[in-house]
């Protein structure tokens, strides 16, 4: 079954709304947002961060319906891979701003080099890298969809190249998401 | 739900694309060669420190700023070079995405922290 377009925005904006509504009921908002401009981008860019996860794993399932020739909302796919091309590029502008207060000095990083380094050194740096690595495949994956439309639902090689990154950058998207919520959890802005 | 709409009937058989398969190579070669330039730009900051304060466009981001400059104006100018020379060409699609596949596979061990400062290292 694939859902309507209207039917996954009903379901996005419902969960959001769920989410939100018991956030604002148990949470103290102070402590939520933090009183610093960077715990309010922090904040941004974890919520873009999720946003973008929840959208492009809806276009992630659609997207194996391409590839195995079964597509029926190819237009969904279309806006789904859209959207998640431009929370990746919202997500990643966050990111690289909140990167300010990561490096600044007694933040994040100068606690992970002094008390954790392989914290840093390796998995926030492969972390910062493989974030970018989002943006391409799900740009590449909205253009060929575009572009073509529904004449590739025909060809299985074009179905390939245009479903595969979405599924690529699903995965950058979720090893990015993974590191930075242990990151955030282990040392915070 | 899929009631609304039209299912697609598929065949295995490849049929005419709107425009030349060139179109979606160009696309595919565009975005690795971003990512082969992140990856590059990154090891040559870790083994050059002139290299690396060059590209430090941002005091606070530091040389991350450059290295996703790099990244952006490759594939961002390698795109339309390649449009251009592949736009009206059929090309081996099948041969081409596993070499982006490949591509990607490359790209992403070079980003690995143990692989490119090794790398950063014996240059």
């Amino acid at each position: 079954m694939e859902p309507s377009l209207a039917t996954l925005l009903i379901l996005t904006a419902g969960a959001v709304a769920v989410v939100g509504l018991a956030m604002a009921l148990t949470s103290p908002a102070g402590i939520l947002v933090g009183d610093t401009q960077w715990q309010y981008i922090s904040a941004f860019h974890g919520l873009g961060a999720t946003v973008f996860l929840l959208g492009s794993t809806i276009a992630v399932y659609l997207a194996w319906r391409l590839y195995i020739g079964e597509i029926k909302a190819f237009d969904d796919l279309k806006w789904l891979a859209a959207f998640s091309t431009v929370m990746s590029a919202v997500t990643i502008a966050f990111g690289t701003w909140i990167y300010i207060a990561y490096r600044a000095p007694g933040g994040p990083r100068s606690y992970f080099l002094e008390n954790l380094p392989e914290v840093h050194q390796i998995f926030f740096e492969f972390k910062e890298f493989i974030a970018l690595f989002t943006l391409p495949m799900f740009f590449t994956s909205t253009f060929i969809l575009w572009r073509y439309g529904k004449s590739i639902v025909h060809h299985p090689q074009a179905r390939a190249a245009a479903s595969v990154p979405v599924l690529l950058g699903w995965g950058f998207l979720l090893v990015a998401y993974v590191l930075g919520a242990a990151i955030t959890k282990l040392r915070g802005v | 739900m899929d009631v609304a709409h039209e299912a697609a009937v598929v065949t295995e058989e490849p049929v005419a694309l709107r425009f030349p398969t060139g179109v979606i190579l160009a696309a595919l070669l565009a975005a690795w060669i971003g990512l082969m330039a992140l990856a590059i730009t990154n090891i040559a900051a870790g083994a050059d420190a002139g290299f690396r304060s060059w590209i430090t466009l941002h005091p606070g981001i530091g040389p991350y700023s450059g290295k996703q400059l790099f990244m952006y104006a490759a594939w961002f100018v390698g795109w339309p070079v390649l449009h251009l020379a592949l736009r009206r060409r059929e090309m081996n699609l099948k041969r081409g995405f596993g070499f982006f596949l490949f591509g990607i596979l490359v790209a992403v061990l070079l980003m690995w922290p143990p692989i490119f400062e090794a790398i950063a290292d014996a240059l």
